[in-house]
């Protein structure tokens, strides 16, 4: 407000020196109206700068913060988590190698037997990935399932493959050439394999019949049981009322029989 | 303390027991060690099939032919008595063929081709022989047994749609002959089969 006031008054000042003219003294009145005004929004907006960016400014600060924060607390934990192996523990081969690396001589028909073993599991791992692989890419197109499992997937894959390769390597340190042959052989097996439990089956399965039978059989005893006990019963009872009946006539006759 | 890798190699320690010729875990000299977790009676059996040979395998294309023949005259020595009518006798060489056959060891060539050629008649006529017995339980098993080893074969379907209509459980049957049926639309016991169950 002083500062208008101190404007006015120069510019009366003005007004008296300059005799009046009316042109002039407009022109000087709004130019001071407006520098003053100007002068004062200067002070306005530094002091609005000053506390009104404090607010944001930290608030994106805290955000920023909180998130680096958070993406380098996740990353750790995600790190360190193994991928899932798609196989359990490959049995077979831990134990070929149990036998290579065992501290007593080990006749070569068992190292040969164990390796046949594991070039079975490695078949069967085969037949796993070959049968899974098709409806896994179908689901990954249609988004049904994430990367994750694709990249188990894949690994499980390639270690399937590096099993096979070694295997025919480990093979060919026996005897030249079977390496060409020995998969043959384990897909044989494990056709071979799957017909042993059928057969062996039987036996299970026969016991369980047995059973199933002697049940039946012993139902349709107790239901037939069961039938003449109470056909039985009927009969007595109809013989009963026959009795009744019976008696009943007789005390009717003897009654007009002392009547008359 | 040793981490869990040092310590399964510790327990897989296996040993060669050269009087039994078999592969034992160390610490405890059992096959089956159920506190070391392993299980070495699958390779010690399948160790033992191979050492005649040392562990040679022969070619995966060279069948045995002898063993073939000799399941093969036992199976034709069981249907002669059975058109004979003589079942327990037939059912007595199909049993032999059966065991013949099924003591080829895993990795013998072809196998399982011959096995489920020759065991899937050898099955189906036993339990034949059975029903000719009235012995309806045997003769499910052996039928339900040939529709595992070779499913598409309408005739195990047949056997084993009449071995449960013999035992009165005619839902069942029906629904074997059916699925015989799906494999063989044009079969006429089959058809023949489920009418008489209807009936």
């Amino acid at each position: 407000m002083r500062a208008r006031l101190f404007d006015v008054t120069v510019a009366s000042q003005i007004r008296a020196q300059s005799g009046g003219q009316s042109g002039i003294d407009t022109f000087y009145d709004k130019g001071d109206w407006q520098f003053s005004e100007h002068f004062k929004s200067i002070h306005f907006t530094t002091y609005l700068m000053a506390t009104s960016l404090l607010l944001p400014a930290s608030y994106l600060g805290g955000c920023i913060a909180a998130m680096s924060a958070f993406s380098y607390v996740y990353r750790r934990a995600t790190a360190t988590s193994e991928v899932e192996p798609w196989f359990g523990p490959n049995i077979e081969k831990e134990q070929y190698i149990a036998l290579l690396n065992s501290t007593t001589t080990v006749p070569e028909h068992h190292l040969r037997a164990a390796l046949l073993r594991r070039a079975v599991a490695g078949v069967k791992r085969l037949v796993h990935i070959q049968q899974e692989k098709p409806p896994l890419q179908q689901l990954l197109r249609t988004g049904s399932v994430g990367d994750d499992l694709s990249r188990q997937f894949n690994i499980a894959e390639q270690e399937t493959m590096a099993e096979l390769q070694e295997i025919v390597a480990e093979a060919n340190t026996y005897k030249e050439g079977w390496g060409q042959t020995i998969f043959t052989t384990a897909a044989q097996m494990v056709e071979h394999e799957k017909q042993k439990v059928i057969l062996d089956e039987m036996k299970t399965r026969k016991e369980e019949e047995e059973r199933l039978a002697k049940l039946n059989a012993e139902r349709e005893e107790r239901d037939g049981k069961d039938r003449q006990e109470r056909e039985a019963e009927k009969r007595e009872r109809e013989s009963q009322r026959a009795a009744d009946e019976l008696l009943k006539q007789e005390e009717v006759e003897k009654k007009s029989k002392t009547k008359k | 303390m040793p981490s869990p890798s040092t310590m399964t190699e510790l327990l897989y320690e296996p040993t060669f027991d050269s009087e039994s010729s078999k592969i034992l875990c160390q610490a405890h000299s059992s096959e089956i060690c159920r506190k070391c977790n392993v299980d070495w009676s699958e390779h010690n059996a399948l160790a033992e099939s191979l050492k005649p040979s040392n562990g040679e395998l022969p070619p995966p294309n060279a069948p045995n032919l002898p063993r073939n023949a000799q399941v093969n005259r036992l199976r034709e020595e069981g249907n002669k008595n059975f058109k004979s009518g003589n079942f327990p006798e037939a059912i007595k060489f199909y049993s032999m063929a059966l065991e013949v056959s099924s003591s080829r060891p895993l990795w013998e060539p072809l196998a399982f081709q011959f096995i489920k050629e020759e065991l899937s008649p050898v099955l189906s006529n036993r339990a034949a022989a059975y029903m000719g017995m009235k012995n309806f339980v045997d003769a499910l098993v052996d039928a339900e047994a040939v529709t595992k080893l070779k499913r598409e074969w309408s005739k195990g379907w047949f056997r084993k749609g009449k071995a449960l209509a013999g035992l009165g459980r005619t839902e069942e049957a029906l629904d074997a002959l059916n699925i015989g049926l799906g494999f063989d639309p044009d079969s006429e016991e089959l058809k023949k089969a489920v009418e008489e169950i209807k009936s």
